[in-house]
């Protein structure tokens, strides 16, 4: 059933969509995180359009699969406008906006866990809104929440695979590509499917170590983990 | 020129029945395991709890595309051999029933304390306490979330796109191969009915919600 | 005169095989007959096989297997959709009980596969941005620039032809669909897509742009010195001899009568796209 020697030839093709799976996620995962404190300061906007602009975007993007997200930026989007991206550059972004818009949220508990005094503070001191903001409601908001967001960077290194969709070459793209050329499945998916299982696996480990560490015992964000 | 949405229709009807049709099986699937592994967390058997504290743990772990991709292409050299449809029923069920098990943890664990003690005060037997007593009150609190995690459901049914199972995502393919020059329009509007759907199943769980608030 | 013979041969080696395979019941004709209906395999591609607007399984390769069934007595034909790649893993699984999906005949597809004989046989075809500005007419003219990169489908022997050509890994772009290649080509994320000739040009005619353009004087690849020519064919499994038998002499009767043309026009291809006398098993170097 278990052809090692199969299994070890196939490994050196693994090596580099390992690496395009690990570049995607933490390239996702750094624009998920700039989308998600864009979406949470606009959501809290004085302005109510940019408010309700800003839910409704992200109400949207929660609301619909990445898959077809990322079909949409990279199909529709060249045929709408001049833009084109290659597939690495269009499925980040669709991983960062997509998961942004979870990541807003967990930064919305965040801010709103700064006691209301640091905000009329702030307005006695006469810090600008961009001075509030950048030196004290996000130094405060963040840190609890880290490994809320660590949990985010396994989602988004899970759903990876989704980008294969856009010819992203990488893991599960490429066990298929080696399934196709052999007519022999079982391997390439099964080593794939160890190895995120693996990656992810150590991945919640540390962050669990972390939240012990930090003890912050809060409940994850609800249904938020995926 | 105006884009031919009349003759897309049939086809996207079509495709949004197999999405429902997988959304509303794979639904099932994982409510029970919910249940069963959620539940099974709490239980006083050792057994039971490693059993579905594994289950939780490993696929809460697992890529759901890896996922349904083994099931699908490399469980059959295991000489189990599934449809699609199964296939894709079972990989986001599986997916899906081990974060609802979390969602059933935590809530149950959540009102047990106190009320648990109460039951015990009025005599109830331990079946009793949990079917009268904590169920219902974790009930109330399970339904946001779980509103949350179908929505996620429905989002990842998406996938079956990808052993060709003809769901929405599909069919819409299908349509980009006849109509190629629609091919935004007919992403954008493949983007709305998904958009419709998820907001039907907030709808439902927000009435479900009310509905439960009042028995509190 | 020996399509003649293969006839004479054929027919009674069905019946021996239909009447000894009584027991067993493991004949996929014999089932598809007690049942009256058999599945195909196909890949959404066009002119081959694919789903039309709507949402009927048509193509070329489809009309022709229902035809032979309903001779053979299978009266309906049910398609399971399945991307190219896993056309010969769905055969092998019994997802489905044939592949009629235009599918070329090599050697390699030959050790898993059992085909017909092929009933189409075309050239490949490139297509690249109006006015050829990269002058590409040949997949040696793609290899000799290393910078220009071709979309080519996943799977699909194109990508063995380039291989062959000197085009390295880095420069194809393999795409799930048709419809993948001609965005890519769209997009400036290739510069040229290739696909078979009558692939090719129904999916220029449907992205009706006139910034894209088949290359008129497109050099066929060379696969080690000899001029490449695809060839269709319908695949079986393995095991599924008589069955293929049987089909193959239906074929032969249509190729003959004409009929096979007929069918072969519908979906655009010519007189010239016929597979004389091609037989699979010289195709499979046997």
């Amino acid at each position: 059933m278990w052809d090692s020697e199969y299994a070890a030839q196939l490994l050196p093709a693994f090596l580099p969509a390992f690496a395009v799976t690990i570049g995607a996620t933490i390239t996702g995962f750094m624009l998920a995180v700039l989308f998600g404190l864009l979406f949470a300061i606009a959501g809290r906007s004085a302005a109510a359009p940019v408010r309700w602009a800003s839910r409704s975007v992200v109400e949207f993007i929660r609301s619909t699969p990445l898959l077809v997200q990322a079909f949409f930026l990279y199909y529709s989007v060249p045929m709408l406008t001049p833009v084109a991206m290659p597939a690495f550059a269009t499925g980040v972004l669709a991983l960062g906006l997509h998961y942004g818009t979870y990541m807003s949220e967990v930064f919305r508990s965040g801010i709103d866990a700064v006691p209301r005094g640091q905000w009329e503070a702030s307005t006695a001191l006469h810090l600008s809104k961009r001075k509030t903001w950048i030196s004290v409601i996000l130094p405060q908001a963040i840190p609890p929440v880290i490994p809320v967001m660590g949990n985010y960077l396994i989602v988004i290194f899970k759903e990876t695979p989704t980008l294969m969709a856009i010819t992203l070459v990488e893991l599960l793209l490429t066990a298929k590509t080696e399934a196709s050329a052999t007519y022999r499945v079982f391997e390439p998916y099964t080593i794939v499917g160890l190895l995120f299982l693996a990656v992810s696996l150590i991945f919640s480990l540390g962050i669990r170590r972390l939240e012990k560490k930090w003890s912050f015992g809060r409940e994850n964000e609800k249904g938020g983990l995926r | 020129m105006n884009a031919p949405w009349l003759d897309w229709l049939p086809m996207l009807l079509d495709g949004t029945l197999i999405t429902i049709q997988v959304a509303l099986l794979s639904a099932v699937v994982s409510i029970v395991l919910s249940a069963l592994a959620g539940l099974g967390s709490l239980s006083r058997y050792a057994v039971v709890r490693l059993i579905s504290r594994a289950y939780v743990e490993l696929f809460r772990a697992c890529s759901l595309l890896v996922l349904l991709f083994w099931v699908y292409f490399a469980l059959p050299f295991l000489q189990i051999e599934l449809s699609k449809l199964m296939a894709g029923v079972l990989a986001i069920g599986l997916n899906i029933g081990a974060y609802g098990a979390e969602i059933v943890r935590s809530s149950v664990s959540a009102v047990s304390g106190g009320q648990r003690e109460a039951g015990i005060a009025l005599n109830l037997s331990g079946t009793q306490r949990m079917l009268r007593v904590i169920l219902p009150q974790a009930a109330v609190r399970m339904v946001p979330p779980f509103g949350n995690l179908m929505i996620e459901l429905l989002k990842s049914t998406s996938l079956v796109y990808f052993i060709t199972l003809s769901d929405l995502t599909y069919e819409a393919m299908v349509l980009r191969n006849n109509y190629y020059v629609w091919t935004p329009y007919i992403f954008g509007l493949l983007l709305l009915i998904y958009f419709l759907i998820s907001s039907c199943i907030s709808l439902v769980s927000r009435l479900l919600e009310r509905r439960l608030a009042v028995w509190r | 005169m020996r399509k003649a013979f293969a006839v004479l041969v054929a027919v009674p080696m069905l019946l021996a095989s239909a009447c000894g395979n009584n027991g067993g019941d493991t004949d996929t004709l014999t089932q598809a007959k007690k049942q009256g209906y058999i599945t195909v395999g196909f890949a959404n591609e066009r002119p081959y096989a694919y789903k039309d607007e709507n949402g009927n399984l048509t193509g070329e390769a489809v009309e022709i297997a229902k035809v032979i069934l309903e001779r053979l007595g299978v009266k309906e034909v049910k398609g399971e959709l399945t991307e190219f790649t896993s056309l010969i893993a769905g055969l092998q699984a019994e997802r489905f009980d044939m592949i009629t999906a235009g599918m070329f005949i090599n050697e390699d597809r030959c050790k898993a596969v059992k085909f017909a004989d092929p009933e189409y046989s075309i050239g490949e075809a490139l297509a690249v941005k109006a006015g050829n500005p990269l002058g590409l007419t040949s997949y040696t003219a793609i290899a000799g620039q290393p910078e220009v990169k071709v979309a080519v489908m996943a799977g699909a022997v194109e990508v063995d032809y380039l291989k062959a050509s000197g085009v390295k890994e880095e420069q194809m772009l393999q795409v799930p669909d048709q419809d993948a290649a001609v965005s890519a080509l769209q997009s400036g994320r290739a510069d040229a897509m290739t696909m078979t000739g009558p692939a090719l040009q129904s999916r220029l005619e449907a992205a009706g742009d006139s910034s894209l353009e088949r290359v008129a004087e497109f050099e066929q690849p060379l696969v080690e010195g000899k001029s490449v020519r695809g060839y269709g064919a319908t695949a079986f499994r393995l095991s599924d001899e008589a069955f293929q038998a049987a089909y193959n002499a239906e074929l032969s009767k249509m190729k003959e009568s004409g009929e096979l043309l007929d069918i072969l026009q519908q979906f655009g291809f010519t007189e010239q796209e016929l597979p004389q006398d091609a037989t699979a098993e010289q195709l499979c170097g046997g």
